[in-house]
């Protein structure tokens, strides 16, 4: 999941940018308005966080742009302005949801996984598929019972494909939603991640990969007979 | 508490029941001096009746003359018909009622003691001789019976004519002279010519009867309209009073969220149009005071709350994953602790000289040293930006003050000014020996100020970055000069001169300012 953050505050922006990069997220971030709004039109992200006390635009004021052209990408409002008002105002225009600094790490990461279940109209935390079980909020997978070890980003890759199973996901849609700006797009990082992953989900050799190629169109997770 | 409408209530009802009793004693009044001239007016009337009977004789049907006298059949023999009316059927045609028992009584005097005609059954005593003369013409008053009645009388006095003892005519003028004693059975009779004094009195039952029936009316409808007064000067009140409990209403249902609420003067009756322009100046007022100090809340709340945000986060993220960057998150900490104090010790610090809780220790300071003393810190940063100083105070300028405040205003200004002061730009330190109390002004250039920023200039926590990106400055520094000009009874005031160009004067109020010779 890619997510774009518009934070003025250095340190805080550092801080949040590195606990959702632990957590799995590709993260863009900025540090004013005009840049936030215009990396959110140009870029597909699955929830941007958005301060409201932004230098040059204002969170408010970048959020109504964004609505006024369609990009219904959720918005959790990040702001210390805490009044009832505040709260109202910025859900009015459009916010998704809406966090009062200062916030606990995990409920700004229980925030962000609502709001990307949300997107894909998944109403719970755990994808099934199968025997291979995907627990969102703990970022955990299991097979047969067995617990996985992937690494965040192929845990990544693997969410992004079961929230759209059934779907073929291009490689660079691929790229867009799971790196950030700092992978080239140029790297074959997505195909060696899809193929470690195969490896570690597989029961055995003879199993069959529920994770298909379709080729030159991209990937596809879908459940096997 | 008093009650504009129990106050009025009381007025109106007094007043209301003060000219209804006005007009029921008039209209009985008036009435009871028609009904008594109706009265005196019959009373009038039957004077003549009165000089009639004054005049007239009454003979009793008595012995005969003696046979020598008789020269003519005796009056009382002749028929009524038969020659002409006699007194008694002449009163009797003309004032019917004045030989009825209810009729009129009359009483007819000579002199003071010589009563010459009377009602029948009068009493003397109840009919008092009346001191008249001639000239003053019939006298009317009221006489109280014994047995309770009233009466009405006229008193007059008159000359006897017509009737009386006849003249003496033939034989008799020649053998009973006038002065002769009379004849025994011949009534009293005064002479002719001479004055009479009578009176002659009305019943004033009737009259009062109409008067108690008239009182009893006017108690009546005293006490309907008693009644309806109260019912009327309720409802008006009421009414009248209508557009001030409304107002009260209104007023009640206002609290904080609704202060951009004004009153409409339409709505209301001209008395209460100075009302409603105060209030609407006095919501103008509060909705500014609630602006300001939501405004203050808001700023409060953001500038404790990022730091606090950051720290925390700064916390869990290092606690989480773990990293061997110790030294860079203890200088992130150490900084934000540092941010927060400096907050923290404003706002202690502003609410102190704004409370004028500190000791003012005044000593005589050489401005110029001061100020000098001041920028010293300023220098290296506003050499870097290529900003300059010029300074204009006078070495004899000495002021005796509190240099730690003082020291708080000044640092405060000029950090400011080296701070915002356009790179190249001149920042102007002078003094205005012309204008009494002036101690200096301090200007600089800025850029994007406006004349609505200079507004919220010396508020709380007010910044013209509207993000506060730039953690170093909080928005308290000119608030807190303000607040310490106050306590050193200062005026720090602020003007935009042609748009870029912002001047700082601090002048006294009451500080003492001497100048060396």
């Amino acid at each position: 999941m890619r997510i774009l953050l518009v934070e003025d505050k250095n340190r805080l922006r550092e801080a949040i940018k590195k606990a959702l990069r632990e957590s799995g997220y590709a993260v863009d971030s900025t540090d004013n308005g005009n840049d936030g709004l215009w990396m959110a039109c140009e870029n597909t992200y699955d929830v941007i966080l958005l301060d409201i006390m932004l230098p040059g635009l204002d969170g408010l004021s970048v959020l109504e742009q964004l609505r006024e052209r369609e990009r219904d990408t959720p918005v959790l409002l990040l702001t210390a302005k805490d009044t009832i008002a505040d709260r109202v105002k910025g859900l009015r225009k459009g916010a998704d949801d809406y966090l009062i600094k200062p916030f606990a790490l995990e409920e700004l990461l229980a925030r962000i996984e609502a709001l990307c279940r949300r997107s894909y109209k998944k109403s719970t935390s755990t994808i099934t598929l199968n025997d291979l079980v995907i627990d969102s909020s703990a970022k955990t997978v299991n097979r047969d019972g067995n617990l996985i070890d992937l690494t965040a980003r192929e845990y990544a890759i693997l969410e992004y494909l079961a929230m759209r199973q059934g779907a073929v996901i291009s490689r660079s849609e691929i790229e867009e939603h799971i790196y950030d700006e700092l992978v080239s797009p140029m790297s074959n990082v997505v195909d060696s991640a899809i193929c470690n992953l195969r490896k570690k989900i597989a029961n055995g050799p003879d199993d069959e990969e529920i994770i298909q190629t379709r080729r030159g169109q991209g990937y596809i997770l879908m459940a096997t007979n | 508490m008093s009650s504009i409408r129990k106050s009025l209530f009381i007025w109106l009802l007094l007043g209301l029941t003060l000219l209804w009793a006005i007009a029921g004693v008039g209209i009985y009044l008036s009435v009871k001096q028609g009904e008594i001239a109706k009265i005196d007016s019959e009373l009038q009337k039957m004077e003549s009746a009165l000089r009639f009977l004054g005049g007239s004789t009454f003979r009793n049907p008595g012995p005969q003359r003696p046979d020598h006298l008789i020269v003519r059949p005796p009056r009382e023999n002749f028929q009524p018909n038969e020659n002409r009316n006699s007194p008694e059927s002449r009163i009797a045609q003309r004032w019917p009622d004045l030989l009825s028992e209810e009729g009129p009584k009359y009483i007819i005097w000579t002199n003071k003691d010589t009563v010459i005609r009377q009602s029948e059954g009068l009493s003397t005593e109840e009919f008092v001789f009346p001191e008249i003369t001639d000239s003053n013409g019939p006298v009317f008053y009221n006489i109280s019976l014994q047995n309770g009645d009233t009466m009405r009388a006229m008193a007059s006095t008159f000359r006897r004519f017509g009737f009386g003892r006849p003249r003496p005519r033939g034989n008799e003028a020649i053998r009973r002279p006038i002065e002769e004693p009379l004849a025994q059975n011949e009534e009293q009779v005064p002479p002719r010519n001479i004055s009479l004094t009578g009176i002659i009195a009305l019943s004033s039952e009737p009259m009062q009867q109409t008067l108690n029936t008239l009182l009893f009316g006017i108690i009546a409808i005293g006490v309907i309209a008693g009644f309806c007064s109260f019912s009327l000067v309720h409802f008006a009140l009421k009414k009248g009073l209508n557009p001030l409990y409304a107002l009260g209403s209104k007023l009640a249902s206002l609290d904080s969220s609704s202060l951009s609420h004004r009153f409409s003067k339409n709505e209301l009756p001209v008395e209460l149009s100075p009302i409603c322009d105060h209030l609407n100046e006095l919501m103008e007022r509060l909705e500014d005071g609630f602006e300001r100090e939501r405004r203050f809340s808001g700023d409060l709340a953001h500038e404790l709350r990022t730091p606090i945000a950051e720290l925390k986060m700064l916390a869990e993220v290092a606690l989480r994953w773990p990293e061997n960057d110790l030294e860079s998150h203890a200088n992130e900490t150490l900084d934000i602790a540092q941010q927060l104090q400096k907050i923290i010790e404003s706002l202690l610090a502003l609410s102190r000289y704004e409370n004028g809780d500190e000791d003012l220790e005044f000593e005589k300071i050489q401005l110029l040293s001061f100020i000098k003393d001041s920028w010293n810190p300023l220098a290296q940063k506003a050499e870097d930006k290529k900003v300059r100083i010029d300074i204009k105070i006078s070495t004899e300028h000495i002021i005796e003050t509190d240099p730690k405040i003082l020291r708080l205003i000044i640092n405060n200004l000029l950090s400011n000014a080296a701070e915002y002061t356009p790179s190249g730009g001149i920042i102007d330190v002078s003094e205005n020996q012309n204008i009494e109390g002036h101690i200096l002004s301090i200007s600089n250039s800025v850029e994007n100020f406006t004349e609505e920023m200079l507004d919220h200039l010396f508020e709380r926590l007010w910044r013209g970055d509207l993000s506060r990106t730039d953690g170093s400055h909080s928005g308290l520094g000119l608030s807190l000069s303000k607040a310490c000009s106050k306590c050193l009874g200062l005026d720090l005031e602020a003007e935009l001169i042609e748009s870029d160009q912002i001047k700082f004067t601090l002048s006294r109020k009451n500080i003492k300012m001497s100048r060396s010779s």
